[in-house]
């Protein structure tokens, strides 16, 4: 009732929690359709042992320290991928291309640090800048020559993968015949390694730290009043061609160039410290695969930074346990389906929000407005006030037209009917509504009010106020929905 | 030139335009109508995928004739169904973000596709059963004279499967432009995507008709899909190499129009056979002393050729209005 009450009267209500529970419950509903559809598979590829492997994926990351070690590593890397791609995502903006600055990250690094004797906060640095110009090319194709940034970056990308293997390979004394590495930067150069620390033979390196420490800092710089509002009009400006004039531009290339930046220092922090251990392949599947999981990362927390953190864990340990596979005759690559399922879910979860958030049917129920220029009216009184919280669209959700045939029908009650509140009035109605809905009884032909966030808010709402409403005022009401379907 | 190298230009370019034709014209169908269908490549794979188990079961039957061919390169298009219609769904009706889902499906799939082939599901050195490759050899028709293309339909209609799938795609590709330009569905593909919300209003269904195109779009990619294995066998474990991708930006060179996709395609296909056989040409680079340089000719110039033309490309291109409107029905009579 108080909510409502705010509502009518114009006053912000914050649904914060609510949007923060519905984004949780989006991603895992998101992982338990990934693992379900996982389990399904390898039931098809290997039905007796599909149990066993289906444990493993939860089991084998953590039996090991060298399997949490790289489990860890692939995580921070895969977080600084996902805060890359997540920058666009709530504008629509997808830097599919984000694999191939995390190999111009990683050449350029490795050639700094091999070559140049560099330490790693310069290589970083470089790193960077490297995914910075390379993130800015589709970005300038999007803002100025419309050309769709995911084709063009995945083009891109691939130019970058050929570039790094062949600059890798051929830089001179660089590497030796049969792919050798000549320069142990362990030995050489153990400055431009990140460096880790060890807790009880577990290492945690420190570009996990500097990969959540980042998360940290962006989500407080998403939460500034005026960022926020930026990437929600960047999310506007790109369904609204009124809003593209002026800062679009400039918007979607910044967008680029952020999420290159951060491609590019993941490259780096990761290649460098990869090249000191074995032989690296920028045109390797595998090399793809932290892009892959920060995709799948930000699309599940629709860009979210600190939602980031634990999506990007739960993927990179799924990810690191199907290595157990192999030992039930199922092979490594299933753990692309699962990839991709999760990036399809990704791309629902907005969807799923929705559904969680207004708790309603996707239907729109049909009926008929009339007392048309009082209802517009209403409808924008209640939106204005509603937009920010629920809904990011312009046009009025169905719920608050549905609000407002009923305000508009209380405001036309005759004179003599006046002695009840249309807050009242409503309050009844739904009390009706639901309770035939209990009883199954409900009339889905009569105007219906959906179960909305209004609806359950109010709090001195009583189920058995309906009880004590005579036949004649039940008539009444109902009488004059009636006549509004008329 | 070695007759025997032209040949093999010839048989690389032609199955290469065609493979790339069928593709890019499903993306027409599909941008035309609205819908941004990066799932592709995984109707390609889930095509390929099911071509090809169902071709080694043929084998294992015995049943090895022209119309094995024929049934596969049907059933690998009516399995390449499968993936556009999921991104259909979620997209349009679920308003899904159509690139995520797009690459999600194509990521799925390609999974699938791998899992199957390195599992040893499909056994032997070579998925493509030899009765069903495409030989090059069966090209005697390039060879100068009245003889070579008698001897090419000769071999057509003697029952010797490798050619058929030349011809399969020859006939789709054929019958996908008329769907576009010469039918009723074909009209209303396109209006959709020029004027969604006038489409609704002239009693059109929007939805219906996306997800149709999304379907027919998925049909032409699996049957690209099983082709490419046909065509290319020596790409058994290297899926089909990101052709969709290559195909979408096809579309997007070629304006959105199926004659201007379809030469983009030539073009395209023509260099990318001509780089191909760059061993036999010496008057190009070998880059012999360049650790990985052939990476240089089969990905980096086709990659580089592709960017530097989508670079070019609002010079001559047009885009597809939808991507700048919404189908608005608030605005329409239907609410008043």
């Amino acid at each position: 009732m108080g909510k409502v009450k705010k509502l009518v009267k114009g006053e912000e209500i914050n649904f914060g929690s609510k949007a923060f529970m519905s984004s949780v419950f989006a991603c895992l509903i998101g992982f338990i359709v990934a693992l379900a559809l996982m389990y399904i598979t390898l039931l098809c590829f290997s039905y007796s042992n599909a149990n066993s492997a289906f444990i493993s994926l939860f089991t084998y990351t953590a039996s090991s320290t060298d399997l949490l070690t790289s489990f860890i590593t692939l995580a921070g890397i895969s977080l600084l991928l996902s805060l890359g791609f997540g920058v666009g995502v709530k504008g629509n903006l997808y830097n599919f291309g984000i694999f191939g600055q995390f190999a111009v990250g990683g050449v350029l690094s490795i050639i700094g640090g091999s070559m140049f004797n560099l330490p790693w906060y310069y290589l970083a640095l470089i790193g960077a800048a490297g995914g910075l110009v390379i993130g800015l090319i589709p970005g300038i194709m999007k803002a100025f020559l419309k050309i769709d940034e995911s084709i063009s970056s995945i083009v891109l990308g691939v130019i970058c993968l050929v570039g790094a293997e062949l600059a890798l390979y051929n830089y001179p004394g660089l590497i030796g015949e049969g792919g050798v590495s000549l320069v142990d930067i362990n030995s050489s150069n153990p400055s431009a390694l990140i460096g880790s620390f060890d807790i009880n033979g577990f290492k945690l390196g420190y570009g996990v730290l500097i990969a959540v420490g980042l998360s940290i800092v962006m989500s407080l710089a998403l939460s500034i009043k005026g960022v926020k509002a930026s990437t929600n009009n960047l999310y506007k400006m790109r369904f609204s061609p009124e809003m593209k004039k002026g800062h679009y531009k400039g918007a979607v290339v910044l967008t680029f160039i952020i999420s290159g930046a951060f491609a590019g220092l993941a490259g780096s922090l990761y290649y460098v410290n990869l090249f000191a251990t074995t032989q690296v392949h920028f045109l390797s599947i595998t090399n793809i695969t932290p892009s892959l999981i920060g995709m799948a990362s930000a699309l599940m927390t629709f860009g979210n930074p600190i939602g980031s953190i634990f999506t990007t864990g739960m993927i990179s340990y799924l990810i690191s346990s199907c290595q157990s596979l192999s030992y039930f005759s199922v092979s490594n690559y299933v753990i692309y389906i699962l990839l991709g399922v999760l990036i399809v879910c990704g791309s629902v979860q907005l969807m799923v929000r929705f559904h969680l958030l207004r708790g309603v049917s996707f239907r729109r129920l049909n009926y008929k407005i009339d007392k048309k220029t009082r209802v517009q009216e209403v409808i924008s009184t209640v939106s204005e006030n509603k937009r920010e919280t629920l809904s990011k669209s312009d046009s009025p959700t169905f719920e608050e037209t549905a609000l407002a045939k009923k305000l508009a029908v209380e405001t036309s009650v005759p004179p003599e009917e006046k002695g009840r509140t249309q807050s009242g009035n409503i309050q009844k109605r739904l009390a009706q509504v639901l309770n035939s809905k209990k009883s199954g009884s409900a009339n889905d032909d009569s105007f219906a009010i959906p179960l909305t966030p209004f609806s359950r808010v109010l709090k001195d709402y009583d189920s058995n106020s309906v009880s004590n409403m005579d036949d004649a005022e039940i008539t009444r009401v109902s009488s004059e929905d009636g006549k509004e379907e008329k | 030139m070695d007759m025997s190298v032209l040949g093999l230009l010839v048989s690389t370019f032609l199955a290469l335009f065609l493979i790339l034709s069928l593709v890019s014209y499903a993306g027409v169908f599909s941008e035309n109508s609205g819908v941004f269908n990066l799932s592709l490549e995984g109707s390609m794979l889930l095509g390929a995928t099911i071509g090809v188990l169902f071709l080694n079961w043929f084998n294992k039957l015995g049943f090895t004739s022209i119309w094995a061919v024929v049934v596969c390169i049907l059933i690998s298009g009516i399995a390449g169904i499968l993936p556009s219609f999921i991104h259909a769904r979620f997209s349009i009706k679920w308003k899904a973000s159509q690139p995520a889902a797009g690459v999600g499906l194509s990521l799925a799939f390609f999974g699938l596709f791998m899992t199957f082939i390195v599992m040893g599901t499909i056994t032997g050195s070579s998925i493509i059963p030899s009765w069903a490759k495409l030989t090059y050899s069966d090209y005697s028709f390039i060879h100068m004279g009245e003889d070579g293309f008698a001897l090419f339909i000769k071999s057509l209609l003697s029952g010797d499967g490798s050619n058929v799938s030349i011809l399969i795609m020859i006939v789709v590709l054929i019958l996908a432009c008329l769907i576009f330009y010469k039918t009723r569905f074909g009209l209303r593909v396109r209006f959709c995507g020029d004027n969604p919300t006038g489409s609704e209003l002239s009693g059109i269904n929007v939805n219906y008709t996306r997800t149709t195109a999304s379907l027919v779009s998925g049909f032409l990619a699996g049957v690209a899909g099983i082709s490419f294995f046909i065509c290319f066998t020596t790409a058994g474990v290297g899926s089909t190499a990101g052709l969709a991708f290559l195909a979408l930006a096809i579309v997007i060179i070629g304006g959105y129009k199926g004659h201007s996709v379809v030469l983009t395609s030539f073009i395209i296909s023509l260099v990318i056979a001509f780089v191909s056989g760059y061993s036999h040409f010496d008057f190009l680079p070998q880059f012999t002393e360049i650790t990985y340089g052939e990476y240089i000719y089969s990905l980096g110039i086709p990659s580089v050729l592709v960017f530097i033309l989508l670079l070019l490309s609002p010079i001559w291109s047009r885009r597809p209005k939808w991507e700048e409107t919404t189908l608005d029905l608030s605005k329409s009579t239907k609410s008043e």
